[in-house]
């Protein structure tokens, strides 16, 4: 399974953390044997306390793994100075940034910080690698604002820029589009498949986006329920069953068609059959599911027939009792009223 | 969506300076206003005397006045160094607790550090036994760096134990009254060994906690200006460090810095900042913690290469400053350096307090 041309992997890789001397370590992951491939995008998915954040302080060196070991080629990252090991992997942590007078552009060229002199200084190469983090990550107008005064996802922008201006084959990010807006976390994970893509960096996500990680992810960890680990591209976790295990347990249910979560907090107690417009039949799906109430798509003779007299303008025509509905609305009370007889 | 730049190769570099035009401005600018005090405070005091004559004398020449040759070179120089010195001392000292407690409040007195120093100081005053009136002046070289040690090994107690305790709190004002109470426990430690001291033991550790910067002369200006001199080198020498530590220590491993010792470097050269003008001027609330503040605030800069030069200018003149008023001019009386300080920084904490509270409430 392992290849050689991995950025980092890890052999037989045990994390967690010890609670003191005399107490046992805690092991939240155990034998782990995975690599990140250059060029690849990996989101790391799990619930809340999964252990997503230790896995990646781990493989980031900043913590030490309880057994097993992260390796970089042929070494232990840990045998490595942090000084080296700071150009080979740069970090997108969820520490609070407190430094008030700190522009955009300085806070990126901090990521330069492993190749300056000892005070800092930034050559013109610098300022240059410093342009192209500011511009690849979309971070350009920030460069002159002060962080602080920067709303959450453009802070995120500029701290993706740092890391990239540190210039490592290998990116960590711990949750980046946390606290984000639907909008932003599109353009988030799109921004960093691009650049795996075209710098050919390997790139590590966690994050709770599970629509966004399975249309973007070149490659998903998953940590499921009893942290059950398990790897591999999306489409191939999704057919073999693995994704909807890993995700059963927090009362959705997932999809396997389109890939997405559907709220099935109720069970299915009644099923029509149902036919019409295709666009009208799907929203009429999605009123009755979340009822509770199941549908079945048939071409001639259904229970439930939509017809659409005028753009706009619809009408749910339902058979027992004969009655004709002009919203999905007087629809489902109907249903209901009939169901509870 | 948007096609990436290719990584740079020959693409025209930038105007980007680390030191802008306007920095270099507010560097005149200060540098200026630091002659311009300096010169005022050895005019001003007791005794009025000249500009034309105070430049002679700074210049080797004869004084009109023998008395006011001797006032200048043996009192009023070596007054002004010493505001120069703990000025910049203390302020340094306040700017690298701030960034490595990533605290806004944090400050060599408000942390309970100078306390810390005042107990080592109190170890040499009333625990030496034979010490007497004015005890550490009259302390021979040797003397001097023995105050000096233990002044700034009783700070970096203090520090190592905030150091500790920090790590645990979130809240910076938590942490503030966490310092105070650290404070209040070292000077309570003092006061009992007070109370088995002599009288005379007595009073002259009381005169020094009000605080002076007359009575540092000859060779012990020498010590005292060698040990700041290499403290304030030793922390812009950090100052790379300084810069990565405010984005917290996960951020500073992960650029390649060795955080722990990094932090002892830091620590130790605050400790020795602190101890050493703590030893002689006694402990000097304030400017550690507003000097920083005001510096930002003035520079709009984070970088600590620009912040520390910076803080020893703003500092050094705010302490001739505060020198200054504390001789109420054309008066014999002279203030404790403390109070002065304290009625101007106090009002610059307040200020921090509330400004941290908005920027904290603003989502």
């Amino acid at each position: 399974m392992t290849t050689p041309s991995a950025a980092i992997r890890t052999e037989r890789l045990a994390v967690g953390y010890r609670q003191g001397k005399n107490k046992p370590p805690v092991v939240i992951l155990d034998a782990l044997n995975v690599q990140l491939q250059p060029g690849q995008l990996t989101c790391l998915l799990g619930p809340n306390g999964a252990g997503k954040s230790t896995l990646m302080r781990t493989l980031a060196g900043l913590q030490a793994p309880l057994a097993g070991a992260v390796l970089l080629g042929a070494t232990n990252i840990l045998d490595e100075s942090p000084e080296y090991m700071a150009r080979k992997m740069s970090m997108v942590l969820t520490d609070r940034i407190e430094a008030n007078n700190m522009t955009g552009r300085e806070l990126v060229a901090l990521g330069r910080t492993p190749y300056t002199n000892w005070l800092g200084t930034l050559t013109p190469s610098d300022q240059q690698m410093i342009d192209w983090a500011l511009e690849v990550a979309g971070a350009r107008p920030l460069a002159r604002r002060r962080i602080h005064q920067l709303s959450d996802g453009e802070r995120q922008k500029i701290l993706i820029a740092r890391a990239l201006a540190q210039d490592t084959d290998v990116i960590i990010l711990d949750e980046p589009t946390a606290h984000l807006d639907l909008p932003n976390r599109l353009e988030m994970m799109q921004l960093l498949h691009e650049l795996a893509r075209k710098t050919q960096k390997s790139i590590l996500v966690s994050t709770h986006e599970l629509d966004l990680a399975l249309r973007m992810a070149d490659n998903l960890w998953l940590i499921g329920p009893g942290r059950q680990f398990t790897e591999g591209m999306p489409e191939d976790l999704i057919l073999s069953g693995a994704f909807e295990a890993a995700f059963s347990k927090s009362g959705l249910c997932f999809d396997n068609s389109t890939g997405n979560f559907l709220i099935g907090n109720t069970a299915i107690t009644q099923t029509y059959t149902i036919a019409g417009e295709p666009l009208a039949l799907e929203w009429t799906r999605r009123a009755l599911q979340k009822q509770g109430l199941g549908t079945h798509i048939v071409t001639e003779d259904a229970q439930i027939e939509v017809r659409q007299s005028a753009p706009g303008v619809w009408t749910w025509h339902y058979v027992l009792p004969p009655t004709d509905h002009p919203t999905i609305y007087s629809l489902l009370n109907c249903l209901l009223a009939n169901k509870q007889q | 969506m948007k096609e990436l730049p290719t990584p740079p190769v020959d693409r025209p570099m930038p105007p980007h300076q680390d030191f802008s035009p306007k920095h270099r401005l507010w560097f005149v600018a200060l540098t200026l206003t630091l002659l311009a005090s300096f010169m005022l405070d050895i005019m001003l005091g007791s005794v009025h005397i000249p500009l034309q004559e105070v430049i002679q004398i700074i210049f080797g020449g004869e004084a009109s006045v023998q008395a006011w040759q001797l006032i200048v070179e043996k009192i009023r120089i070596p007054k002004a160094i010493t505001a120069l010195l703990a000025g910049s001392a203390l302020s340094v000292s306040g700017l690298q607790m701030q960034t490595l407690f990533r605290n806004p409040l944090a400050g060599p007195s408000e942390l309970g550090i100078t306390a810390g120093a005042g107990l080592g100081v109190a170890v040499v005053m009333l625990g030496g036994g034979s010490a007497g009136v004015y005890a550490i002046r009259e302390l021979g070289l040797s003397g001097s760096w023995l105050v000096i040690a233990m002044a700034s090994a009783g700070s970096a107690l203090v520090m190592l134990l905030i150091l500790a305790i920090a790590g645990r709190i979130r809240d910076h004002v938590v942490l503030l009254i966490v310092g105070l109470m650290i404070g209040a426990i070292t000077l309570s430690v003092v006061s009992i060994w007070q109370y088995y001291s002599n009288p005379e033991q007595l009073q002259s550790y009381i005169l020094w906690t009000f605080g002076s910067l007359g009575g540092v002369y000859g060779s012990q200006l020498y010590v005292l200006g060698t040990i700041v001199i290499v403290g304030l080198l030793q922390a812009f020498s950090s100052s790379k460090a300084l810069n990565i530590l405010l984005l917290g220590n996960n951020y500073a491993r992960t650029m390649g810095l060795t955080v722990g010792r990094s932090r002892l470097i830091i620590l130790s050269g605050t400790s020795i900042l602190t101890g050493s003008i703590t030893a002689f001027c006694g402990p000097i609330g304030f400017i550690g913690i507003a000097v920083p503040h005001l510096t930002r605030a003035l520079l709009g800069s984070s970088d600590h290469r620009i912040l520390i030069p910076a803080c020893c200018l703003v500092a050094s003149i705010l302490m001739l400053v505060c020198d200054i008023l504390s001789q109420l001019p054309g008066h014999a009386a002279v203030l404790p350096i403390n109070i002065v300080t304290s009625l101007l920084g106090a009002p610059v904490v307040i200020w921090v307090i509330v400004r941290h509270q908005k920027i904290r409430s603003t989502p």
